[in-house]
């Protein structure tokens, strides 16, 4: 047995203490801050960053590394889990921090090449896509539509969540210590089988949406709503 | 009808739910002093570690019983009237039934070592021993574990990783004789010395040491005195039927309740199943089989014949899969049984705690498995057994069987003896 996953029903942080709770009220906080007000920008400026999402990313991709690195202390007898922490950690560094703010120093807007509809949702609105060089069109389609479901049928859906995503690379690494916490009550198995297939039919009619409503040049106020806030991450 | 279910463990369960799925209507009650829910007995170890809380070893919710229309009785049955269809309870209650299933598992062996009954000497088998035990763990600064057996050295681990000095005596000569070889027993036992453990085989435990009521050591049978403060005794376990002894049921010199291959006892209405059934082996061998999957299989077998089919309990190739430490463990088939003209293959990888054991007959088909160190599959090794497969044929195409993780290194077979 794992010495380092000993007590984790006894430790009060993994386990609803005071301080989760504490800790879970100032995450909230940040989040209600970075998403709802510009006060975050101050802080990026002290750290010589441009705006609270360059903050953001950064703090993001500090979390991937540091809890990759734990984890890796607490799971690394096993050479899989060391390989897949490991090209989380690089996906993260490489894909999805530096490669797009590379692309933003050469004048460039920034793309994330370890994200495929519908986890980017962006990628198929014509009005984003269309404004990257052709060679990214391409792979943003053939990727979302091509290699993502072949390699899934191959390796199950394990090859994004768990090596590639960034989102499942929080979730694995700085969230693992936590894993306990989710509900494992058939009622929230059932949730999630609905819910699942629910957000994915939403994402396929506001994609259509937004594609015909851009075949039909129909650009009102809301049609360009839903263009600009269509982001799922 | 009214089914009555004694013992709430893998085999009780198993039949409640199979009964209620050939029978919407019957009554089913099932008795259990133990635990209110039924929970893994297997992953006790990881609860006394805080890997996993106590509702995470419950394989159902907790409404299942209400769920299933299960009556629940909370209470130690004293006395069996087979005649009169009738159980006395401990709190004085009676119970009737119409038909019995006697699912009660097992208790810890104890030999009447003296200074058993002295503070801070316990088991890890119940769910009353791991309370004890986890409330022991927060003060004890050194314990002695006694039985080289799977309980013996899971119990060693939980100590040790809860801080605590371990000794273990073990009687044999190396680690577990009756599933390993001397070359795969001293391998688990430098493994448990990696770990700190104080292994001390070929001691015999004579002795416990009390002083005011507590436990101060032991003594070995060669007069040698261990100072601990906690001794846990893992020297094996019997079936727990000791409430049985009076009445008329038939059972067996070692109190496992004899079973015909229908699981039936000496009485047309009283099954059996699970740690507490003596069944026949394939060796003409009468006794239980103290395992967690025939313990589920008898149960739904068990459940069969009480609604009237007539299904026969007919236990297929044995296999068993264990950890001792990180070191795992897979078998399959007769190892150690000694079978006539038996050889044994074996090979280990360098530098690596990988070995594999094949028993093969003259006619050099294979009969077992013993595999340390990687995983394998236990579907294809026992498939490959009722095959009665070649050992040339099995050995190429061992890489089938096996079932590791990706990116372990890669399997090759170094052939040390004959
Ligand atoms: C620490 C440990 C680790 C183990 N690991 C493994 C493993 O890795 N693999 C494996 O195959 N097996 C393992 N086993 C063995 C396995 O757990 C048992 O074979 C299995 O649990 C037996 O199930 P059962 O239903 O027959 O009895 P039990 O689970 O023992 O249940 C007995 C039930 O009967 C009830 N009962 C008994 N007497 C009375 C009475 N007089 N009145 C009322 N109720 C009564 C009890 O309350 C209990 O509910 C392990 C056992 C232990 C202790």
């Amino acid at each position: 047995m794992q010495a380092s996953l000993m007590s984790t029903y006894k430790s009060p942080l993994k386990s609803k203490g005071m301080i989760a709770w504490v800790l879970s009220f100032l995450l909230f906080a940040f989040y209600l801050l970075i998403y709802f007000t510009n006060i975050p920008d101050s802080w990026a400026h002290l750290v010589g960053l441009e705006s609270k999402w360059n903050l953001y990313g950064v703090l993001y991709t500090i979390s991937i590394v540091a809890g990759g690195l734990f984890f890796i202390n607490t799971h690394g007898n096993s050479r899989y889990q060391k390989f897949r922490t490991f090209t989380l950690i690089f996906f993260q560094i490489v894909f999805a921090f530096s490669i797009p703010e590379i692309m933003g120093m050469f004048e460039s807007k920034g793309f994330n090449f370890a994200k495929f509809w519908p986890l980017g949702i962006e990628q198929f609105s014509p009005e984003y896509i269309f404004e990257y060089p052709l060679l990214i069109i391409v792979y943003a389609f053939v990727g979302s539509l091509i290699v993502a479901p072949i390699l899934t049928l191959l390796y199950g859906k394990r090859w994004y969540c768990s090596w590639v995503c960034g989102c499942g690379g929080l979730a694995e690494t700085a969230g693992d210590p936590f894993r306990q916490l989710s509900s494992k009550s058939v009622k929230a198995w059932k949730f999630e089988q609905i819910s699942i297939h629910t957000v994915l039919l939403l994402a396929i009619l506001s994609t259509s949406l937004v594609i015909i409503n851009w075949g039909l040049h129909f650009e009102n106020a809301a049609g360009e709503w839903v263009t600009n806030h269509a982001t799922f991450d | 009808m009214h089914y009555v279910i004694i013992g709430n463990g893998v085999a009780g369960i198993n039949a409640a739910n199979s009964l209620r799925n050939y029978d919407n209507d019957a009554e089913i009650s099932i008795i259990s002093y133990e635990t209110e829910h039924h929970f893994s007995r297997t992953a006790l170890m990881y609860v006394f570690c805080g890997q996993l809380s106590e509702q995470c070893v419950e394989p159902f919710e907790r409404d299942h019983y209400e769920k299933m229309g299960f009556k629940r009785i909370n209470d130690k049955v004293s006395t069996l009237d087979p005649d009169a269809n009738k159980l006395m309870l401990e709190s004085g209650k009676t119970v009737s039934y119409d038909k019995l299933l006697i699912a009660c598992g097992s208790v810890p062996a104890m030999f009447g070592w003296p200074g058993s009954e002295l503070d801070g000497v316990g088991n890890f088998v119940t769910w009353q021993d791991l309370q004890w035990l986890k409330e022991k763990a927060k003060t004890s600064k050194k314990a002695v574990v006694v039985g080289g057996g799977l309980i013996g050295i899971e119990t060693v681990e939980i100590l040790l990783l809860a801080g605590i000095d371990v000794t273990f005596l073990i009687r044999e000569d190396f680690y577990w004789p009756i599933a390993l070889d001397q070359n795969e027993g001293d391998i688990i036992a430098d493994h448990m010395r990696h770990h700190k453990v104080d292994l001390r085989l070929k001691t015999e435990f004579a002795e416990i040491l009390g002083k005011d009521g507590k436990v101060v050591g032991v003594k070995t049978g060669d007069g040698e005195i261990v100072d601990c403060d906690l001794v846990v005794i893992a020297v094996g376990v019997r079936p727990q039927t000791d409430w049985l002894k009076e009445s008329s049921l038939a059972l067996d010199e070692r109190g496992g309740i004899i079973a015909d291959e229908n699981l039936k006892t000496n009485y047309d209405n009283i099954y059996t199943a699970g740690d507490c059934a003596a069944v026949m082996w394939f060796n003409n061998v009468r006794r239980p089989e103290q395992l967690w999957y025939t313990g589920r299989d008898q149960g739904k077998i068990a459940a069969s014949n009480l609604i009237g089919m007539n299904k026969i309990y007919k236990r297929g190739t044995f296999y068993n899969s264990a950890k001792f430490f990180d070191i795992k463990y897979t078998t399959a088939g007769l190892v150690n049984f000694n079978l006539d003209g038996e050889k044994n293959y074996f090979s280990q990888e360098d530098d690596t705690n990988y070995t594999i054991r094949i028993t093969y007959l003259p006619d050099n088909s294979v009969a077992g498995f013993n595999m340390l160190g990687r995983r394998w599959d236990h579907r294809v090794l026992v498939n490959w057994v009722d095959e009665k497969r070649q050992l040339d044929w099995v050995l190429k195409h061992l890489h089938e069987a096996l079932f590791d993780e990706e990116f372990m290194p890669t399997f090759k077979l170094n052939q040390k003896v004959s």
